[in-house]
């Protein structure tokens, strides 16, 4: 688990960088011959509300290093969204296809059922089959506020591997419970959450947004959300940032399907600030 | 002008051309080939507007849209020089209509006083008129709810963009029923094609018998779909150019001339 | 033409103009929700000339032809069914300029500022959905695009604004609830005056 800090000037590249370099680097993370999918954060047509682009394309050069067979990114928006719309409004297209990968709308994809053994609200799960095929899979999520969630960070962002009556699914039976069965069936292998410019007060849209300058780096999606939430917090000014986080209910259930480690007491935490 | 191929060929591109303007409408702004329907529609840079559907909204809205001045004039020019080709070439009902004007004919119910009623002039011009007036007192151009040609031309766009057809489809077997209890729609009571054929009275290019040949056997008059009598010279304004006379004329009597001075 | 003749012709025109008048009273007319930019319904129904294009160029798909049911006045004229997709105006891929308007050649639907178009509002049904009905979900209030339209009761359950909504049909598209819990009604909808 890593938190790698900055000043505006230091950028993206350099703080995923230092990130993946301090978590082993992605030659020693990484399998060989992986078919990787980058999961970014393109839910709607604001930069705001979405992961950086830049941020994006720093993770995929990053990940060529770790000679893959192939790197797709991939999204399936929000519903109401039009994935290519707002793969090109936030030039995440433009940006990722400049660094060389594959840039995706999942929701073209043909559909493949999944099966959760361990599954409480679902047994089994539809999600694409870039995902399906993929051996490796980066959750790149923005670190933002949810109003359903309390908070959207890497075990919210796997909901862009589902197709849409997947997702509406999820509501009807008990979205926090399904997002934590998702997650313990479809495994984010990395999260690099990009804590650069992050969403407080409300979300997914529409809440103030400040510069936290900051990437959280980590092989559990669990840890890194609760570290991430915990930053957010504090960046709010909540008085008890790491008991708010107790209320997430998503991470909870997820640490009790074994996804992942939510006790703060038994998650170590590599900080380091970058002049 | 009686050999076989070309008889076959005439009917192909007729039938097709109709076909190949649905493809276009279908298309849309996919293939950027064309935009719109056959009501108006864009190909580049020039837009076709039909003359009907024109007159009825400017009634019915009493405004002239100046956008559509141009376009409508494009097509009440190319029906004054050419005649009603829009209704052999282009129109996608009259293929279907004049093939059920053909059963038509031959069973027509016996003794019906109304089809020869509405066999004349008057009647199809008063329809028309008609059709007018219901637009400027009513306040919608009537006669594009039920067009056919809209009714096609919409369906087809419902279609190809989101998969479902409506109910007003079966207005098409409706006037068909229609052809075949009254008269023959295209000849008689479309009032588009009685518009064209307004415009078409002084039509440049005209079907002539060279008296030399003709045996007057009649047949030209028997095959024309839109009921132009040849030998008598009469209805030539409704002369769709669709070229089937001069096609089954046993003689190769018939020739396309333009139109002298008499 | 001797007098019969000139009455059954006379007939006949006035047939033409009764049936044309009767039909829409049969075939009940509803409100339909109309594309950004319309012109008051009864412009509309009369300038309209059932072109199809607006339905081809709309990029969300949500423009739709209205058929027999929908009236017949208003059939072959432009409706928004958000079912089929969201209305971006607001905010996507027609907030530049409407396509639409753009295309529309009768000018029965007329560019319009992205600020003044509104199609119509929202309205919800608490019974069906889910939020209300104690589940979680607020997909609605995440995906519309502007402030205020929806708000949220003890943070957990929508309420929603006729007044600031701007009709999009994007809650109602996205909403998960089997029935929808969402109408889009075309209720304080802004209409152009055709000059």
């Amino acid at each position: 688990m890593v938190v790698v800090k900055g000043a505006r000037s230091t950028g993206s590249q350099m703080l995923v960088e230092k990130a993946l370099e301090l978590l082993g680097g992605t030659e020693k993370l990484v399998p060989r011959e992986a078919a990787i999918l980058v999961k970014p954060n393109v839910g709607f047509y604001e930069k705001d509300a979405t992961t950086d682009p830049q941020l994006t394309a720093a993770v995929v050069k990053a990940l060529k290093r770790a000679k893959p067979i192939r790197i797709v990114v991939g999204e399936s928006s929000v519903r109401g969204y039009d994935t290519d719309h707002a793969l090109e409004a936030t030039e995440m297209r433009s940006v990722v296809e400049e660094a060389g990968a594959e840039v995706k709308n999942l929701r073209k994809d043909p559909i493949v059922r999944v099966e959760i053994p361990e599954g409480r609200a679902i047994t089994s799960v539809s999600v694409f089959k870039t995902v399906h095929d993929s051996s490796y899979i980066v959750s790149v999520p923005r670190l933002k506020r949810h109003s359903a969630t309390v908070t959207t960070i890497s075990l919210k962002n796997m909901m862009g591997t589902l197709p849409d009556n997947e997702k509406g699914r999820f509501h009807q039976v008990d979205l926090s419970q399904c997002i934590a069965d998702l997650n313990s069936a479809v495994r984010p292998n990395l999260v690099i959450i990009d804590g650069t410019r992050v969403m407080t007060k409300s979300g997914p849209t529409g809440g103030v947004m400040v510069d936290l300058n900051m990437v959280v780096a980590s092989l559990d999606p669990v840890a890194a959300d609760v570290v991430a939430a915990e930053e957010l917090f504090k960046a709010e000014g909540v008085a008890d940032p790491r008991r708010s986080i107790t209320s997430i209910e998503h991470i909870q259930r997820a640490a009790e399907l074994g996804v992942g480690v939510a006790d703060r007491s038994k998650i170590e935490v590599l900080e380091v600030t970058l002049a | 002008m009686a050999r076989l191929g070309q008889k076959r060929l005439i009917r192909l591109v007729r039938l097709s051309l109709p076909v190949l303007v649905l493809m276009v409408v279908a298309s849309g702004p996919v293939l950027q080939i064309a935009r719109g329907s056959i009501c108006t529609i864009s190909l580049g840079l020039i837009t076709l507007t039909c003359p009907l559907g024109f007159i009825q909204t400017s009634l019915a809205s009493s405004s002239i849209v100046l956008g559509l001045v141009v376009p409508t004039a494009t097509i009440v020019a190319a029906t004054i020089l050419l005649g009603r080709v829009f209704c052999g070439w282009i129109c996608p009902a009259g293929n279907v209509m004049q093939h059920f004007g053909d059963v038509g004919r031959s069973r027509y119910l016996p003794g019906l006083r109304l089809t020869s009623f509405f066999q004349q002039n008057s009647t199809r011009i008063v329809l028309l008129g008609s059709t007018l007036v219901a637009s400027a007192v009513l306040r919608y151009p009537v006669f594009c709810v039920v067009c056919p040609v809209g009714i096609i031309c919409r369906n087809v766009i419902s279609l190809v963009h989101y998969g479902s057809i409506g109910l007003d489809l079966l207005l098409i077997p409706g006037i068909v029923a229609l052809e075949l209890v009254l008269a023959p729609w295209c000849a008689h009571i479309c009032p588009l094609g009685t518009t064209l054929s307004v415009l078409s009275r002084k039509s440049t290019i005209v079907p002539v018998i060279d008296k030399a040949k003709c045996v007057v056997c009649s047949i030209c008059t028997k095959v024309c779909s839109l009921k132009v009598s040849l030998i008598h010279s009469r209805a030539l304004e409704d002369c769709s150019k669709c070229l089937e006379c001069s096609v089954r004329c046993p003689t190769n009597a018939i020739e396309w001339r333009k139109r002298a001075e008499s | 033409m001797n007098r019969r003749e000139f009455l059954r012709v006379f007939g006949v025109g006035i047939g033409v103009i009764a049936l044309f008048d009767m039909f829409p009273r049969i075939i009940r007319r509803r409100n339909l929700v109309r594309p950004p930019g319309s012109v008051v319904e009864e412009a509309f129904n009369a300038v309209c000339i059932r072109c199809a294009r607006c339905i081809q160029v709309c990029p969300t798909g949500a423009i739709v032809i209205a058929d027999m049911s929908d009236g017949f006045k208003e059939l072959g004229t432009p409706k928004i069914d958000p079912l089929r997709g969201p209305c971006e105006r607001i905010q996507g891929r027609c907030d530049q300029k409407a396509k639409c308007a753009e295309v529309c050649p009768t000018g029965a639907i007329r560019p319009i500022d992205r600020r003044a178009a509104k199609t119509g509002s929202a309205i919800i049904n608490a019974d069906r959905c889910i939020a209300w009905r104690g589940g979680s979900c607020l997909v609605c209030y995440e995906v519309c695009p502007v402030q205020g339209a929806i708000s949220l009761m003890d943070e957990s359950r929508p309420i929603f604004h006729a007044d600031i909504c701007v009709g999009c049909g994007r809650c109602v598209y996205a909403c998960p609830a089997q029935p929808k819990a969402l109408t889009l009604t075309s209720e304080g909808e802004r209409r152009l005056w055709p000059d």
